[in-house]
């Protein structure tokens, strides 16, 4: 073989390592978070598949007549806590986290439709600072120490519904249970304030997560972090205490200004409704302006791209070369199976970009969990996790109207629920 | 020496380290991922493949009885993964439905012109043992040690197949080359 080809032998391989790094990023986040799809793993040998399916078939009738006879009382375990927390109508969280030795108190106070309150303390550089927000669905006020500002205002109802429902669905959930909910241990068990607790610990390169949960609610009780300390000993560096459906507590802050601060006031316009996600690279933004997840069925997903390179940012569909859906690469969680990504509308959106509006269904019918969206760009990729919101039929069918409406054109009619979930069907039928 | 040591990041990761499951992906991927392109045939294909085969051995790994033996053990997976992965494509091409759908979501195989990379191709078309010489050589960092474990060959069994994956490859390019002419 000569040089020629020697040479162009290993530039051929080379596409092998292109994507490498993002590609194992995105495998060991799939094992930490424990979202890939439980195939199992291939048996190597297959001499026997009807001796195993009728093994099978007899170990799940025995299964169930073993529940059947032996019914016990529901225990939840720590693979609950985000459905459990979701369905709960208010949970206080009491607690610390130490910042370079100090311990900060934690506060937050979330209740269904009334109050969102949370405190947050942030090291910056050699600096720690504290601040907190609070709203309802009239007014907010956010007081933050590091530049010493407070900002108040009349709060928007659908951003104060949405942030409430981001903060029990998705916000809550990975705080407690960690952004990797998996590999958690039962490792004792105890009592806290009267109830059964269960004790469930997880490790992770030298850090330690304890989850006390009641496993009659399927709530924790309490969490504690630990990490190990200068003298090889294991630091605890937080303590949460939870409490589920219970009264706002007595020092929930008002919306009474704090002296001492500089006062902004901003009221929140319909454009502010969204809790924007974004990820980007070399200019490349994407940004998930609003997702809801329609019964299972389907994702109806609002979402904008566009280059921060660019001087003139494209003001209409024509100019908007970055912005087209077929850029985009929508896939469960697992990476494995796809999305139909049906587009509904682009919306002319603030700073003359386009809020572009996708149904995504999955292909092959199944139920809607979490997805992930890739993206290809000349030097590597990105990818972003797409965590839908849920809500009862009744609160959705109203909600799918008025998310739209926020992007929308006057004189232009939104798409209902019913209208997306036939479009859905259209496609999984096919 | 990769095989040898492999046992140690397997050992790691069955004692909940999932970062050592990182090292033996850097690896292995790269050869799972040529191996699953000579079924696929397009490197999206492929990468979608790799990673479904790395899901599941990190959920297979604990049946694994000899941790020595991962990487022969992982390849095992792959090319059972991409045996379904065929049986899967031919059901589905039975049944093809896709034309309008491709117009809604279009195909992924934007960099096309990789897939049909003519180097890649030709070695597509080499003996089995051939192509597995190639990809170990120009893709793992021991491919003695890999050969070795993972084929069960010797160094001089290892570059004597490899030498003639390399001629047979030389006769594929002359023939592709007279014939363009």
């Amino acid at each position: 073989m000569n040089m020629q080809q020697e040479n162009g032998l290993r530039r051929a391989y080379e596409c092998f390592s292109r994507r490498h790094a993002a590609l194992r990023n995105e495998l060991l986040t799939k094992i930490r978070d424990g979202s890939f799809d439980a195939r199992g793993p291939i048996r190597l040998t297959r001499r026997w598949p009807w001796a195993a399916a009728l093994a099978a078939s007899l170990l799940i009738s025995l299964v169930c007549s073993a529940v059947f006879w032996f019914r016990t009382p529901v225990a939840y375990a720590v693979a609950d806590i985000p459905k459990r927390l979701a369905g709960c109508d208010s949970v206080l969280v009491d607690g610390w986290e130490d910042i370079r030795g100090v311990r900060y108190p934690i506060h937050l106070y979330v209740q269904r439709g009334r109050y969102l309150w949370e405190t947050s303390v942030a090291g910056v550089n050699d600096r720690v600072f504290s601040g907190y927000y609070v709203s309802d669905s009239e007014h907010y006020l956010d007081v933050s120490d590091q530049d010493h500002t407070a900002t108040y205002g009349q709060q928007n109802p659908l951003a104060f519904e949405l942030a409430v429902q981001g903060v029990l669905q998705l916000g809550l959930p990975e705080k407690l249970v960690g952004p990797n909910g998996s590999n958690f241990i039962k490792t004792g068990e105890s009592s806290l304030d009267g109830c059964r607790i269960n004790i469930y610990e997880q490790r992770s390169g030298g850090h330690q997560r304890v989850i006390w949960l009641n496993p009659a609610t399927g709530v924790p009780a309490r969490v504690q972090l630990f990490e190990p300390g200068e003298d090889s000993r294991e630091k605890q560096t937080a303590q949460w205490t939870i409490a589920t459906n219970v009264s706002p507590p007595p020092d929930l802050p008002s919306f009474t200004l704090p002296t001492g601060y500089a006062v902004i006031r901003h009221d929140r316009e319909r454009n502010e409704a969204f809790n924007i996600e974004s990820v980007g690279g070399n200019g490349d933004t994407f940004q998930v302006l609003c997702d809801l997840n329609l019964e299972g069925q389907a994702i109806l997903l609002c979402w904008q791209r566009f280059d921060t390179n660019r001087r003139a940012v494209p003001t209409t569909q024509g100019d908007a070369s970055i912005e087209s859906s077929s850029m985009l690469d929508f896939r469960l969680a697992n990476g494995r199976r796809k999305y139909f990504a049906i587009s509904l509308r682009d919306d002319p959106w603030t700073d003359g970009h386009i809020a572009h509006w996708t149904l995504l269904v999955p292909e092959n019918g199944s139920r809607v969990d979490r997805a992930m969206i890739s993206f290809k760009q000349a030097r590597g990729s990105m990818s972003m996790n797409l965590l839908p919101l849920r809500f009862d039929r009744t609160r959705l069918a109203q909600l799918v109207l008025e998310v739209q409406q926020v992007t929308m054109p006057a004189g232009h009619t939104a798409l209902n629920l019913q209208e997306l979930e036939n479009m859905a069907q259209r496609f999984t039928e096919r | 020496m990769p095989g040898s040591n492999d046992a140690v990041f397997v050992c790691a990761v069955l004692a909940g380290d999932t970062s050592a499951y990182g090292v033996l992906y850097d690896r292995y991927a790269r050869l799972i991922r040529a191996i699953c392109n000579d079924t696929a045939g397009n490197l999206f294909e492929a990468e979608d493949l790799c990673q479904e085969v790395f899901l599941r051995g990190f959920q297979g790994i604990s049946r694994l009885r000899d941790p020595e033996r991962f990487g022969g053990w992982l390849l095992g997976i792959a090319h059972l993964t991409c045996r379904e992965w065929h049986k899967k494509v031919r059901r589905e091409r039975r049944r093809r439905r896709s034309v309008e759908l491709d117009q809604i979501a279009p195909p992924l195989q934007s960099n096309a012109r990789e897939f049909a990379e003519p180097l890649l191709f030709a070695i597509g078309r080499l003996p089995r043992r051939e192509r597995m010489a190639l990809h170990l050589f120009y893709l793992q960092e021991h491919p003695v040690e890999t050969a070795r474990n993972v084929m069960g060959l010797s160094r001089s069994g290892f570059y004597r197949i490899l030498d003639r994956a390399r001629r047979r490859l030389q006769r594929l390019a002359n023939a592709r080359s007279e014939k363009s002419k």
